[in-house]
């Protein structure tokens, strides 16, 4: 029989000296991610908890969409990863070197042949397919939290479809503004039964969730959640009829790489003259419009 | 060196269970490299010492305990049990009593898991909607009994509780039915 | 027109790397061993080993080394490690009655049974710089240790363990009895299911001996400053060592397989009647890894602060306490307001400018 101490002792020291798991967290903790997401896909916009485990990259910084990634990756997958659209952000560059570093898949810069995308704060510009994968890092998974900071009482009001309190709170912001007042992270309606954060897309972005060929999931770590947007689902964002939900108007303005005037672009102000000028945010795209100029 | 260890079979028969759940009706192939059949193929994907199972009366004697040597799961009654397994085509009225889940944690809901050697024919009065379909279709085959169809439609009547389900046909074939899914029949 | 980077994020961040690894072997001095982390700074060690959430002392001390002695830091590096770990099985429930004793203390009585053992505290040192450390030897270190060595008259040793003083106020039907009849399978597990409200004991147990020393501290310091009820007495404060046993999944009998050391404070409070009850003193618990006084008193103030039913102040409020001491939480959602925002404030703009277009 084996002796029970060195049946421990082995076990401990292997560990430290092995290489680490495919993908780095460890199968039970992927199965649990699993399981999760799969009931996430099946009540969509619902934000199931989830045992978020510890990652090497702080809290806050994508840990939620890592480990959803980590969970789905093979060695088949294409990974892409975007942070403000940017494939070469440090922090998009972060994440997908250490995803390759524990699993040695292929990555790419190309939206169309990724088969897993993660992203922070972005839906790429260009078509998503049936079969693609988009990871969003979330940093507040709750939409409600700003109407109600208890966890307990947001659950509840999820739990009745109690969202008054929601609707008021833009109704108020009318008053005030004129307008809706909300940029980024929009609150939307999903198959018409749960209120969901779509996590800081702009809301020029918003509309890409509505009826996608594509399954989106999003995960927040640090708030333990993970939900998901099957493809083909409702996603209508908060609105009333006589104060409609508009996405970022950039009539008029062009980016001055690619000379689209279609996607979502980021302001620079140049060092020199002070002046505005528009560059497309997602990087990428920009880069291909370019390169198919060029030719 | 490489850093990490070979990538362990079951990430493939995930993505498949997910891409099948998020395109109800829709009939996907799992990898079984591994395996001799489905069931203990998404058994050993999703189950281990955290989770509970139960095998319904009619379905193969010796899957409770081969489920229970692969994965160590936990043994539960039907109305405890977060897996459901069912051989055949239809429950005769047991999933009723599967778990839904709470308001606040519709989540807890069960997974239930239906075994069959092959589909039924096709029933054409049959029509599914919802989340992952695009307008309304019927479902690539029919896994199951008009009977079993009527009871899915009642458990997920209080959507969002419920509880979701897959067919694991024949050698291969998975099809997803979450509890989103609206079934019409006739 | 402006510049701006597509490329180079790869090698700005590595070039970031390197000026931090830089910065750590810039000096002439010889580099840390991590044994001296471990013997030298082992307060820092037990710190990192309880926010860390792993025994794990060598590791602990390799990460305070890496980090460049940020102890947030060096907590969640062994947080990480956790992650790529398989659990291979759970410790059983042990009483603390079983620890061996290397300081013990109670503030409710003079005399005690066993007696108060002070143990090794700096409590009643004077906070003066001592200079002669700072051109202390090899060799003077040694002369240090042999004559404290040689010094210490011979005492009689500790006994194996120590009464707890809390049963005999138990005994004596002074305190409120806490229902301990859960089983093992009933113990919420942190590290694997997200907390909901309300949360059971061992859930708020467990998220604050992970929590950070000074989040509690600042919690727990309200609570006794005025915004809560809570006026603590120090029942029994012990620091020791508390055997570890798991099923020997062979024999199924128990096994002790090592010792971690552990800081444990039961706090006496106030008297709370409960319905057609005697009034009696309700408890408070704390215990984390390693010596870490401040940490398991704080804890023990608000696992007692966080049971009033209605709660009136952050500290009385469960959620508020146990969502905002996590300190890995805390400083990546603090320090993740540095990753670029350009998208979400390019929104932000546009909702600005359309207002101010509405107000003219």
């Amino acid at each position: 029989m084996v002796k029970f101490s060195d049946w421990f002792d082995s076990s401990l020291n292997a560990s430290i000296h092995a290489v680490y798991s495919f993908a780095f967290i460890d199968e039970g903790a992927k199965r649990e991610i699993r399981r999760k997401t799969l009931k996430a896909v099946a009540i969509p916009g619902y934000q199931v908890p989830f045992g978020s485990r510890d990652m090497p990259v702080a809290r806050g910084w994508g840990t939620g969409g890592l480990q959803l990634t980590l969970s789905l990756i093979g060695t088949d997958d294409i990974l892409k990863v975007i942070d403000q659209g940017s494939d070469e952000s440090v922090n998009a560059v972060n994440i997908r070197q250490f995803v390759e570093r524990v699993t040695s898949v292929q990555t790419t810069e190309d939206t169309t042949r990724a088969t897993v995308i993660q992203t922070r704060h972005r839906i790429p510009e260009e078509h998503l397919k049936d079969g693609q994968i988009l990871v969003f890092q979330v940093p507040i998974p709750e939409p409600l939290r700003d109407v109600e900071p208890s966890e307990r009482e947001t659950r509840r009001m999820h739990a009745e479809a109690d969202y008054s309190r929601m609707w008021l709170f833009l109704y108020e912001d009318i008053v005030r503004y004129r307008e809706i007042s909300i940029g980024a992270r929009y609150p939307v309606m999903v198959n018409g039964r749960y209120i969901m954060d779509p996590s800081p897309i702009p809301r020029w972005d918003v509309p890409r969730l509505h009826q996608a060929d594509t399954l989106y999931l999003f995960g927040a770590g640090r708030e333990k959640r993970i939900y998901a947007i099957p493809p083909h689902t409702r996603v209508e964002p908060l609105e009333f009829e006589d104060h409609r939900f508009r996405v970022e108007d950039f009539s008029g303005r062009r980016c001055t790489r690619c000379g689209r005037d279609d996607t979502y672009l980021d302001e620079l102000i140049d060092d020199a003259s002070g002046t505005r000028v528009y560059t497309c945010s997602d990087t990428s795209y920009c880069a291909k419009t370019e390169r198919e100029k060029a030719v | 060196m490489q850093l990490h260890a070979p990538v362990v079979p079951t990430q493939a028969i995930y993505r498949q269970m997910l891409q099948a759940l998020s395109h109800p009706g829709r009939l996907y192939s799992l990898d079984l490299r591994e395996w001799d059949s489905p069931l203990l193929a998404v058994c050993q994907t999703l189950f281990d010492h955290e989770v509970s199972y139960c095998v319904l009366p009619g379905g193969n004697n010796e899957w409770e305990n081969e489920i229970f040597a692969a994965t160590k799961a936990r043994r539960a009654p039907l109305s405890e049990a977060d897996y459901l397994i069912v051989g055949g085509h239809e429950s005769r009225g047991k999933v009723s009593q599967a778990k839904v889940g709470e308001p606040t944690f519709p989540d807890q809901g069960a997974t239930v898991f239906y075994v069959m050697d092959a589909p039924l024919a096709n029933n054409s009065a049959l029509r599914l909607s919802g989340p992952g379909i695009e307008r309304e279709a019927c479902p690539a085959v029919n896994p199951l009994t008009e009977a079993e169809w009527r009871l899915l439609r009642d458990l997920n009547a209080e959507f969002p509780l419920g509880a979701d389900a897959f067919c694991l046909i024949g050698e291969n074939q998975i099809m997803g039915l979450p509890r989103s899914t609206k079934i019409r029949i006739g | 027109m402006a510049y701006v980077a597509v490329k180079g994020g790869r090698e700005a961040i590595e070039n970031a790397a390197r000026a931090f690894r830089f910065e750590q072997v810039k000096g002439e001095s010889s580099p840390l061993a991590v044994e001296q982390i471990r013997e030298q700074l082992s307060l820092a060690v037990d710190r990192v080993m309880g926010e860390g959430a792993l025994y794990a002392p060598d590791f602990a001390a390799l990460a305070i080394k890496q980090t460049s002695g940020d102890l947030l830091e060096a907590s969640f590096m062994l947080r990480a490690f956790c992650t790529t770990q398989p659990r291979l099985g759970y410790s059983l429930p042990q009483s603390a009655a079983e620890m061996r004793v290397i300081r013990r203390i109670s503030a409710a009585f003079k005399e005690i049974p066993g007696g108060q053992i002070l143990g090794p505290t700096g409590d009643y040192l004077l906070r003066l710089l001592n200079f002669d450390l700072a051109t202390e030897d090899d060799a003077g270190h040694r002369q240090v240790r042999e004559r404290l060595l040689a010094e210490i008259p011979s005492a009689e040793p500790l006994p194996e363990s120590f009464p707890k003083i809390v049963e005999m106020l138990h005994r004596e039907g002074l305190l409120m009895r806490e229902d301990n009849s859960r089983k093992q399978q009933d113990i919420f597990d942190v590290t694997r299911e997200a907390l909901s409200f309300p949360a059971s004991r061992s859930a708020a147990l467990q998220s604050m001996a992970r929590a950070e020393t000074g989040g509690l501290l600042a919690l727990a310091y309200s609570n006794m400053r005025g915004f809560g009820m809570v006026h603590p007495t120090v029942g029994e404060l012990r620091v020791g060592y508390m055997p570890v046993r798991v099923m020997n999944p062979y024999t199924e009998s128990p096994e002790l397989v090592g010792e971690v050391k552990v800081t444990e404070a039961e706090i006496i409070s106030e008297c709370r009647e409960g319905s057609g009850e005697k009034p009696r003193f309700t408890l408070g618990y704390g215990l984390c890894f390693g010596h870490n006084e401040t940490k398991a008193i704080s804890m023990a103030v608000l696992d007692r602060s966080t049971l009033a039913a209605e709660p009136s102040t952050p500290s009385e409020d469960q959620e508020f306490v146990l969502l905002h001491t996590d300190g890995i939480e805390a400083v990546g959602f603090c320090n993740h307001f540095k990753l670029p925002h350009y998208v979400t404030f390019q929104s932000a703009l546009d909702r600005l400018r359309k207002s101010q277009e509405e107000k003219e």
